[in-house]
């Protein structure tokens, strides 16, 4: 049996299940935790490529799985990449469940995990731009539905994404054209254009960056930091494979000031229009874009540090995001008011401080998760580059200033601390524990960021070995 | 049946020359400026004809035929999707019923020349990446592909960006498999342009929800 196969079907078989399933939510919930359960064992303990004695039955999981001349081959870097994608999803799902999202949440996520793992298993690579835009597809159908009908950010995220994925094709094409001519260096250099083209505008650099404030203000709150959250980071995982597999890529040197000034142009813009945003969607939206920035200036650092930090950011994200998605997701519904909005706050007192603490989370305020990572890569900016450093700081201090001046106008401050307020509270029992418990863990990782970074390194360390 | 197959190939041999080249450009351009949406399905109708027979001078035709099968069930989602009370989008009056041409039509049809324009350049310059297979097929391929961008970048409603990313796709198409006609990556094209197709059904459904929700408020 093919194991590349079983893990890519499985979750595909159950997405079809769940779609007929679509009333209970907690079914769904349950059946999407089971599954990235099932599949995290099955891609850490399957036993690859050997005989294996499985219930009595000689059992022998094959690490790729050909069909129509591709193949799909899992190797072993991969094994932590899809351990952060199904822990992500597990953790999205336990969330979603207790907030608003679209209809199609779940069966969407499901196939998203079938289409992401094709993305990163598939031989020759331009057959994952295809799969990538596949999967942009299917972002679609849950960032909107009949309720969230507000289209523009879906819209343009699809848009953006067509426009990306041609230029992998055209990189492919080069590269095999390459491998006829390996004389031809202007080969390569047009690749490596084409290839750093289509992969920035999938990660949403300026000017393709639109589609993230507008989805993060008009879709479910959980919905969209799933999409900024885990998505962009499918696409960033695509972007590392390419530097894993491809030596002339990574010793290309304009490739990274490419990303490293791609990353700063976020940085800059997310720090100029996340000031002047009125909503929490649209600081989230910003906020995100700046930490996106990021990474991709860490990455763009080359150096095995650096990556380290950005996989630290990456993992740090994901908590922020669920922390701020829970919280957003009980005060937000569909086309609220700004009253609306005061008096959800007033009412839900435990999702106001999840979506607080998960916000000036992902805009790195100290003592948060989102701080550790962010600290890290200024004092490595500082030594290299300060002026990038000075940047960063200006623009993180932007976001926390745009986060603080919208709390100071949406919430009265004196209310949140008033013992009485928890009381007579309108949240749900799921919403108190779920907040009460991501909130704490965000502040306790920030606090002990060492128990995490282990944990998100190793997802890079293939790289880091490479790059070292 | 062979007689069939031979009017096929002259029908294709006559029509996919320069011919395609001034269908495509027309239809473009009435994909850009006509709102009409009974217009913009007959006019996609249209651009997929020629397309697909663009398609003979760079894929097999058996494999060009798969195109054609495709863009079919592409072009009967679209016009299921279409099939809704509404036909225009707006009350504006921007159509040229009258002798008065709006000022949103005169800019679409500067933007559509401006597009053809840098498409036209693009193959005469040889800046492509792209091998040349034949100067029609290249130009409605870059004519397509800049149609679709400036489709992408001046419409608002779901189906109009929608048909601006499929027309972008099918010049794309025309380009890429002249360099990569595998029977995979045909199909997984065919498979993306469908998929596009129902994402924008569905999203045009939504914000019609969202249009009509706000017209009874």
């Amino acid at each position: 049996m093919s194991l590349p196969m079983l893990v890519m079907t499985i979750p595909a078989f159950v997405g079809v299940i769940l779609y007929n399933l679509r009333r209970w939510i907690w079914i769904q919930a349950t059946l999407v935790c089971g599954t990235m359960l099932l599949l995290y064992m099955l891609v850490q303990q399957a036993p690859v490529d050997q005989l294996v004695v499985l219930a009595g039955r000689d059992m022998y999981f094959r690490s790729s799985w050909e069909i129509l001349g591709r193949a799909f081959v899992l190797v072993p870097s991969d094994r932590s990449l899809l351990t952060f994608i199904f822990v992500s999803v597990f953790l999205f799902s336990v969330s979603a469940a207790a907030v608003s999202v679209t209809t199609l949440f779940y069966p969407v996520v499901l196939s998203l995990v079938s289409i992401i793992m094709a993305i990163m298993f598939v031989h020759p690579f331009i057959y994952a731009a295809l799969f990538i835009q596949i999967a942009v597809v299917a972002c679609v159908f849950m960032i909107a539905d009949h309720i969230y009908s507000e289209v523009t950010g879906a819209l343009r995220y699809l848009s953006f994404a067509s426009i990306g994925v041609p230029f992998i094709l055209m990189a492919g094409w080069q590269l095999e054209m390459y491998q006829v001519r390996p004389d031809d260096n202007l080969l390569l250099l047009q690749a490596s254009w084409m290839l750093g083209v289509g992969v920035l505008i999938l990660l949403a650099v300026v000017p393709f960056h639109s589609w993230m404030p507008m989805v993060a203000r008009s879709s479910p709150p959980i919905v969209a930091a799933f999409m900024i959250a885990v998505v962009q980071a499918a696409m960033f995982f695509f972007l590392i494979d390419m530097l894993v597999q491809f030596d002339w890529l990574r010793s290309n040197m304009q490739f990274f000031l490419g990303l490293r000034i791609s990353g700063m142009l976020m940085i800059v813009t997310g720090g100029v229009f996340v000031f002047f945003q009125r909503s929490f969607g649209g600081l989230m939206g910003y906020s995100a874009l700046i930490d996106w920035g990021c990474t991709l200036v860490a990455l763009g650092l080359r150096s095995p540090n650096s990556v380290g930090i950005a996989a630290m950011i990456i993992c740090t994200r994901v908590i922020s995001l669920i922390v701020w998605g829970i919280g957003a997701g009980s005060i937000f519904d569909n086309n609220n008011t700004a009253g609306d909005v005061q008096l959800h706050i007033r009412r839900n007192p435990f999702a106001t401080i999840s979506m607080i603490v998960g916000g000036l989370s992902l805009a790195a305020m100290p003592l948060t998760i989102g701080f550790p990572g962010r600290w890290a890569l200024l004092q490595m900016l500082a030594n290299v580059y300060p002026n990038y450093a000075i940047v960063l700081l200006i623009s993180g201090m932007c976001a926390l200033m745009g986060y603080i001046r919208t709390i100071t106008q949406m919430i009265d401050l004196t209310s949140i601390i008033d013992g009485e307020m928890y009381r007579t509270t309108s949240d749900t029992r799921g919403t108190i524990v779920l907040s009460v418990l991501l909130v704490l863990s965000s502040i306790i990782f920030g606090l002990v960021p060492q128990w995490l970074y282990p944990k998100a390194a190793s997802m890079f360390e293939h790289i880091v070995r490479i790059l070292a | 049946m062979n007689s069939a197959s031979q009017f096929v190939e002259v029908l294709a041999q006559l029509l996919s020359g320069y011919m395609s080249v001034v269908a495509v450009f027309v239809m473009a351009l009435i994909l850009v400026v006509v709102d009409d949406r009974s217009l913009l399905v007959v006019a996609l109708a249209i651009l997929y004809l020629f397309v697909s027979l663009l398609f003979t001078n760079v894929l097999a035709p058996q494999i060009a035929g798969i195109k054609l099968i495709v863009y079919i069930v592409v072009w009967i989602i679209i016009f299921v999707g279409v099939q809704q009370k509404a036909r225009r989008y707006d009350n504006e009056s921007n159509e040229m019923g009258r002798l008065i041409v709006s000022a949103k039509i005169r800019f679409r049809v500067f933007a559509v020349i401006a597009a053809g324009l840098v498409g036209w350049q693009l193959v005469e310059t040889g800046k492509l990446p792209f091998p040349i297979v034949s100067e029609p097929v290249t130009l409605s391929a870059t004519q397509l592909v800049c149609q679709g961008l400036m489709l992408l970048a001046i419409a608002r409603q779901p189906l109009k960006i929608g048909i601006g990313i499929l027309v972008m796709f099918s010049g794309f198409g025309l380009l890429y498999s002249a360099v990569e006609p595998a029977l995979m990556v045909v199909g997984m094209l065919g498979l993306i342009d469908i998929a596009v197709a129902l994402v924008i059904c569905y999203l045009e459904l939504v914000w019609r929800t969202k249009t009509n929700k706000e017209v009874s408020s």
